[in-house]
């Protein structure tokens, strides 16, 4: 099923860890030729730069192309029906499967782009062609009808070409897809609804952890991984109990007054705050860097979402006291951690990745946190008026 | 990570025996790394913090609570650099590798409360009057100061900014390009243009001197977008009179030099700023000549005109990405 050469995606996967045993001085440079020699990769894959280059011009020729077809067809009435966004499609996938095959593309970005593209194109024309069958029924189930199509076009093409963000995008339609069709057929449907997405993305976590310790399709291991970390995320939402009472109180006709609160609240309460110390928790105890993560994430939302209707403290004492106390976590660890115990480093582990070469650090520290004296400053040269500097973050 | 791979590796006599007994022996010790957990847990708590107390005194400022305040954000900023000061190895023109990521956001911590202490003295007492200059000067001198002799380019990002807000312009891409339009103005664009060149000039020096030569690149990446920006409004200011070409033979003066100085650090990111930022300029130049035309014909040429060039530069980036890798 998959696009790829299997043998030169077997030779990335080995040449990827030896570059990483090559950074860490595991293996030097004559073993690392020898191997890059045995296990030749024909793909065109380029790094990164060049890939989000290839993408935005390749995007530029795609939408320029559909643009000039579309004016000399204009006088036409074909480009009216959804078989001209059908036919736009169908040509994009072609031209997409033509590159990866005669030429070779393996995320060069322009692969990326004609994937995308061509997907979109086929789920207009879709939509387009719904549109005129539902125009007098009543429409109601559309969204079934369009998360079903992605979920189906995104499976199609995740296992045609192993991409990461598609194999997101089809468990996310699932659970869209899931998501509206208990509300048309299920029994208590809104009552229902978190459990059962609670165990829908269980249930999808715990096969997708089954085939990564298995080791079983070596080509989607990427894909799996994203569909691991995505599932943990959907397992956190469906129980929290800002998501649970918002969504709840949008679909149902009468909606709940503020401080009004839903039934089983303590559970959603526990599962806001348990689950991400279990998934912190599990994380450590299974060196497992997605839960850990993932853990560290939804804290923060936790924290929110208490705040969202507790307000204790006010915010910028809140911000001040967990600003200290991660501080403070993180110089303790830090100082525990000096020499290596149980199996856990503080100390970085290197991997070769080519995103330090330009030193990403400092510039996220450069944009992010200069950029609070700056709007301060700028705005007192303005007229030294200190009059709105309040939502600048800094005064 | 499996042994199995390297056992067939071994097998297949691409590794020595050696090799793979290491590996065996590494594998079974193996750490598991909370490097950029705990880095990110630090990040974030210096950029709160750092938010909270500056809201906070913003809040307060009338109340008795605000000498407090101002004493803890004092306290805060003496503390840090003090402990940095003692942590700290001595001035070297080379690189000096920090003694781990707390002394760096300690570091970071100073220089931003010591950032929210200066603006908190010039807005309630005054202390550089009306003078708005002296009063983003000296904590860019400062910034400049502690980023040179603590060696952290973190801390140069944002002094290189307070050098820009001490000339009236932004150096992100992003709000630079939205101020300019805004504005409209030729002095802006001319300050802009000087700033980029002195910002490229100065990490031109930087790497022939060699003072800390690995500040090159944060130098250059600023510089070389502000200069970009700078001579593309600059064209596009001028865009009624003929004379608007000059910004665009600028332009690709500077690129050729900027993909020069690429190719000779077989840097990729500058290849790929390069090839943008002419093509955005060589594209609005035939389009001002196509819009001349102004008939159905000039829009027809005009979509071939982009398909054509977007697969002309597809190849143009292609064929750099080859030329650096052969290098």
């Amino acid at each position: 099923m998959i696009i790829y050469n299997k043998e030169w995606l077997n030779s990335l996967s080995i040449q990827d860890e030896a570059a990483i045993a090559f950074a860490q001085g595991n293996i030097d440079t004559e073993e690392h030729n020898n191997i890059k020699e045995k296990y030749p990769v024909g793909f065109y894959s380029p790094n990164i730069f060049m890939r989000a280059g290839i993408f935005l011009l390749t995007l530029i020729i795609l939408s320029f192309s559909i643009g000039l077809l579309s004016l000399v067809l204009s006088d036409f009435k074909i480009i009216d029906s959804f078989y001209y966004l059908l036919f736009l499609g169908v040509v994009t996938y072609v031209a997409l499967e033509f590159m990866v095959i005669e030429k070779r593309h393996y995320q060069s970005g322009a692969d990326d782009a004609l994937m995308w593209v061509s997907g979109g194109l086929l789920l207009f024309s879709f939509i387009f062609m719904m549109d005129n069958i539902f125009l007098s029924k009543n429409s109601g189930q559309a969204e079934l009808f369009i998360s079903g199509f992605i979920f189906l076009l995104s499976a199609y093409f995740m296992a045609r070409f192993a991409d990461t963000l598609i194999a997101i995008t089809c468990i996310l339609s699932l659970a869209a897809f899931v998501f509206y069709g208990w509300l048309e057929i299920g029994f208590y449907a809104l009552q229902t609804l978190p459990f059962l997405m609670m165990i829908l993305s269980g249930a999808i976590y715990y096969v997708a952890n089954l085939l990564q310790q298995r080791q079983q399709y070596p080509f989607y291991k990427n894909c799996i991984s994203a569909v691991k970390m995505i599932s943990l995320l959907l397992l956190y939402l469906s129980g929290n109990y800002f998501v649970v009472r918002e969504l709840g109180s949008n679909l149902s006709d009468d909606a709940l007054k503020e401080g009004q609160s839903i039934p089983f609240a303590w559970f959603f309460w526990s599962w806001t705050f348990i689950i991400p110390l279990l998934y912190i928790g599990f994380g450590l105890k299974k060196k497992d860097t997605v839960l850990l993560r993932g853990g560290f994430i939804l804290v923060a939302i936790a924290a929110f979402t208490f705040r969202n209707y507790y307000h204790i403290l006010p915010t910028e004492l809140v911000l001040v006291l967990a600003g200290i106390a991660l501080i403070g976590i993180a110089w303790f660890t830090m100082k525990y951690l000096k020499s290596p115990r149980n199996g856990f480093t503080a100390a970085e582990i290197a991997d070769g990745h080519i995103l330090d070469k330009i030193q990403v650090e400092s510039l996220i520290v450069g944009e992010t946190l200069s950029s609070q004296p700056v709007g301060a400053d700028a705005h007192r040269m303005g007229g030294g008026n200190f009059g709105g500097g309040g939502s600048s973050g800094s005064f | 990570m499996n042994t199995g791979l390297y056992e067939k590796l071994f097998e297949e006599g691409c590794i020595r025996q050696e090799t793979l007994n290491n590996i065996r022996e590494k594998k079974r010790n193996q750490l598991f790394s909370l490097h950029w957990e705990l880095k990110s847990l630090l990040y974030l708590g210096v950029m709160l913090l750092s938010t909270g107390l500056g809201i906070l005194i913003y809040k307060n400022i009338d109340t008795i609570g605000h000498q407090i305040i101002l004493a803890f954000i004092a306290a805060i900023c003496i503390g840090c650099f003090y402990y940095c000061y003692r942590r700290k190895k001595p001035f070297n023109k080379e690189k000096v590798n920090s003694p781990d990521s707390l002394f760096d956001y300690l570091l970071l911590l100073a220089c931003l409360s010591f950032l929210i202490f200066v603006g908190y003295l010039q807005f309630q007492y005054s202390v550089f009057g009306t003078n708005y200059g002296l009063a983003t000067f000296i904590p860019m001198l400062v910034l400049f100061y502690v980023a040179y002799d603590f060696d952290h380019l973190g801390i140069l990002s944002m002094a290189i900014t307070n050098l820009g807000v001490w000339l009236g312009i932004s150096v992100n891409p992003m709000t630079l390009v939205s101020d300019i339009a805004e504005s409209n103005g030729r002095p802006f664009i001319l300050t802009g243009l000087f700033l980029g060149l002195f910002l490229v000039l100065v990490a031109f020096l930087s790497e022939r001197f060699h003072i800390k030569k690995h500040f090159h690149f944060t130098y250059l990446h600023f510089g070389t977008h502000v200069t970009f920006i700078a001579l593309l409004f600059g064209y596009f200011y001028d865009f009624e009179q003929e004379i608007s070409i000059l910004w665009i033979i600028l332009l690709l003066a500077f690129t050729w030099y900027i993909y020069n100085n690429a190719i000779r650090h077989k840097s990729f990111y500058f290849l790929l700023l390069c090839t943008i930022y002419s093509y955005i300029a060589i594209s609005a130049l035939v389009i001002h000549f196509l819009v001349k035309g102004n008939d159905l014909g000039a829009i027809y040429l005009g979509f071939f005109y982009f398909i054509v060039s977007a697969i002309g530069f597809i190849k143009v980036l292609i064929h750099l990405n080859k030329k650096v890798k052969s290098l």
